[in-house]
């Protein structure tokens, strides 16, 4: 993938690396408020992150291994197992939103391959979508900062899919594409950063 | 609409009023918002689970333990998590 290479060989590694501690950081806090009340959209949103922050992870460090190697089917690999993580980490925080808005009575609920393709990042931005949506009508109802932190983070991780899905117009949209991904996980970092200093 | 609060919140509402120096049943039940049968009862349990004790001292006073404390730092946590996501305790 020489376009991949031009732009951002090595920044993307450390940018996939660095949105994968932030994706963690938010799945361990799920973790402990899961411990603390025993609500499974905690939990779902943990896994969720969890996988999220995995995919990110085996990219980075599969495509690093590839420079190393100089073996381009590690590259293919890398980004499969991202794709699949992926996808099944925005089912489980999808799941979540299901779990968590079916448990309480709330009104406003919205809740009714293998290389950065079209295709795959199409079908990661369709559960990001209902994700988003559903991130937006939170934050008009309660209209706080982290809410609107949250919307920010999943829209522009939103973005960056539809960035890479339509990479093969520019190579800039894979370079932004990356830095959207990596902008929208250091605003969840923010938002915990923010749950942690506030008590 | 009149909101569902949860077993979870109520927790939550008693141990913030605790905190802030609400000691005594008459006053927690202001702050929580309960009828006195069921904040008895939540009060006891909450002692049986080592989240707050009595001290005695012209009636029945309630504060926090250390369990308490932590306990409570963690359901605020996990509340501010829960409203971001769009969750409610």
């Amino acid at each position: 993938m020489p376009l991949r290479g031009r732009y951002l060989f090595g920044y993307d590694i450390l940018m996939g690396v660095a949105s994968a501690s932030a994706s963690f950081l938010v799945s361990y806090y799920a973790f402990k408020a899961y411990l603390a009340t025993r609500e499974k959209y905690f939990l779902l949103l943990q896994l969720g992150f969890m996988f999220a922050g995995a995919g990110l992870l085996m990219d980075s460090l599969l495509t690093f291994f590839l420079i190393f190697s100089r073996t381009p089917a590690l590259l293919g690999l890398g980004y499969s197992l991202y794709f699949a993580a992926t996808l099944v980490s925005y089912i489980l925080i999808l799941g979540s939103y299901v779990v968590g808005q079916l448990k309480k009575p709330i009104l406003y609920s919205a809740i009714p391959i293998i290389g950065y393709g079209f295709v795959s990042e199409t079908i990661l931005m369709l559960p990001l979508m209902v994700v988003v949506a559903q991130s937006a009508v939170n934050m008009v109802a309660r209209r706080s900062i982290n809410t609107l932190l949250i919307f920010i983070a999943f829209t522009l991780i939103l973005l960056s899919h539809l960035m890479f899905a339509l990479h093969a117009l520019t190579g800039y949209f894979l370079v932004l594409g990356h830095s959207l991904r990596f902008t929208g996980f250091m605003l969840f970092a923010a938002f915990i950063v923010r749950v942690v200093k506030t008590d | 609409m009149k909101t569902y609060r949860s077993r979870l919140k109520i927790v939550l509402d008693i141990l913030k009023a605790i905190e802030e120096g609400e000691d005594r049943v008459t006053r927690i039940l202001l702050y929580a918002n309960l009828s006195h049968e069921r904040l008895v009862k939540y009060l006891d349990e909450l002692v049986e689970k080592g989240l707050i004790e009595t001290v005695e001292g012209g009636g029945k006073i309630y504060r926090l333990t250390e369990k308490g404390y932590r306990f409570l730092r963690e359901l605020e946590r996990a509340e501010k998590l829960a409203e971001a996501f769009g969750f409610r305790l």
